[in-house]
């Protein structure tokens, strides 16, 4: 017959708003507050009072994670202290014939966890004080509910970065080859979308205005590229190794013709800045320094050589062909 | 102090007229050549750099000879982090991402060429009194490096 009165008296507060709760089987005392329901993820005030207040001793409220044997206690190691409540108040409780206040949050730290409660089933628990820590008479769950509206957990996708040099698709974290000074041209795209951040992560190379340069001819250097995510993709990041081999120097000149009679002045260094020295065979053309004087005949074929810098670049030895007109 | 002993004696056993190109090293072989280290008056001159670690970032500028082993300051144009001054260059092919753009390349072989204000002037010092250089000395980067430093002293009549 009580259990009747108990449960009609349950069903007309719940549809006036306010919750009262009463212990499934021991407990006599009631939890009196608006439902526990649709909280505030970030936190939800709620402010209640205890009637039939127990004569035995005080009541711990907890806010914790439903135990995962029914019947048994949570967990104390996944429990945040709530409330301690006594019939007269003092030693820091409060008083039972008070309003009893405590804010519940979807997340919260004990001494030794992080809980989630929009991942975990949580409650409101009440117990015996530590007059009477073995006593479940008075043991009471009420589970509370948050909503998820304002804390979404929301899945990101992958985001994937493609990077090319030169056309050529780079693997991340597989050294490729990358000669001093060697024409680049980097390309970066990202699966989501987003924009791709380049640099140069190592100081022997230097990463700007789209290319990869290697500033020396050995060692190693890595490309990072990397996305700052948002709302719908994780943030990405890859490397890309290179290792660094010497450089070709160029001259800057093909084959070429001149007036018979006239001289033509040949460039004195490579594009690295080392010295070029001319040779050529036969009379037909004549080399002081780095004029050619076209003296005889229909042509010549010049060498062109410049010496090489350890660590650097590889020497140059280059054949060009001149018309002598 | 090796590096500015070396770059002063490099100088001294070049005998040079007032009119010869100067060139001077440091002990990593970097090198720098003005056209001449005599001038009467304030001007811009063409500086030419050679053999520099372009891994490394320099400021190439106008300034007081400091004692030995110190940094060179006052400079003219002070350091030049801003990028390009008349008398302050900021030379790094890997500056970091504030001085991209502001800081001018290597040219491919750790070369440069640039020119730099001089004037008899450098703030409260004056050049007729003081010695004063084109000097290039490591950037704000590696500030401490002296190993990087060299020195062509510039003189005013």
């Amino acid at each position: 017959m009580s259990k009747l009165i108990r449960t009609l008296s349950a069903l007309t507060i719940a549809v006036s708003a306010t919750l009262i709760a009463t212990p499934a089987d021991a407990a006599t005392f009631t939890w009196n507050s608006r439902p526990l329901t649709n909280l505030n993820p970030a936190g939800t005030t709620v402010t209640g009072s205890i009637a039939n207040f127990p004569t035995k001793t005080g009541l711990y409220i907890f806010q914790c994670v439903k135990a995962q044997v029914a019947g048994q206690r949570p967990a104390s190691d996944k429990c945040f202290d709530l409330a301690w409540v006594t019939a007269n108040g003092g030693q820091g409780s409060t008083a039972a014939k008070d309003p009893i206040s405590f804010v519940l949050r979807a997340q919260y730290s004990t001494a030794t966890q992080k809980v989630d409660c929009s991942l975990e089933e949580c409650g409101v628990f009440f117990r015996y004080d530590r007059a009477a820590p073995t006593d479940t008479s008075a043991d009471l769950f009420l589970p509370i509910s948050f909503t998820q509206a304002i804390t979404p957990i929301i899945a990101k996708a992958a985001d994937s970065i493609t990077v090319t040099l030169n056309g050529n698709t780079l693997t991340r974290n597989v050294p490729i080859n990358l000669g001093y000074r060697a024409k680049t041209v980097i390309v970066a795209t990202a699966s989501s979308g987003l924009p791709v951040t380049l640099a140069s992560a190592t100081p022997d190379c230097t990463y700007a205005n789209g290319a990869f340069t290697a500033l020396k001819g050995s060692g190693v250097c890595r490309l990072s590229a990397t996305t700052a995510g948002n709302d719908t993709f994780d943030a990405a990041s890859v490397g890309y190794p290179f290792n660094l081999v010497p450089g070709n120097q160029r001259l800057g000149l093909g084959k070429f013709g001149v007036k018979k009679g006239a001289t033509r002045v040949l460039p004195a260094a490579t594009d690295f800045g080392s010295p070029v020295m001319y040779t050529t065979k036969g009379k037909n053309c004549v080399i002081t320094g780095n004029n050619l004087r076209a003296a005889a005949g229909k042509g010549c074929l010049i060498t062109a050589t410049a010496a090489g810098k350890d660590g650097m670049w590889l020497p140059l030895q280059s054949s060009i062909r001149v018309t002598i007109r | 102090m090796a590096v500015i002993l070396a770059a002063f004696i490099l100088l001294a056993l070049s005998p040079q007229s007032a009119t010869a190109k100067v060139t001077a090293k440091n002990e990593n072989g970097s090198s720098i050549s003005i056209p001449k280290r005599v001038y009467t008056k304030a001007a811009n001159i063409t500086v030419v750099g050679r053999n520099f670690d372009e891994t490394a970032g320099i400021y190439l500028a106008f300034c007081v000879v400091p004692k030995k082993g110190e940094l060179p300051t006052p400079c003219g144009g002070g350091v030049n982090a801003s990028g390009a001054g008349e008398s302050s260059l900021w030379i790094s092919s890997n500056p970091p991402p504030y001085g991209q753009g502001l800081a001018t390349e290597f040219l491919p072989g750790g070369r440069f060429q640039e020119k730099v204000r001089i004037a008899p002037q450098i703030g409260k010092f004056d050049c007729r009194k003081v010695r004063c250089a084109i000097t290039v000395r490591a950037d704000h980067i590696r500030g401490s490096d002296r190993s990087r430093d060299i020195f062509i002293p510039i003189i005013f009549r």
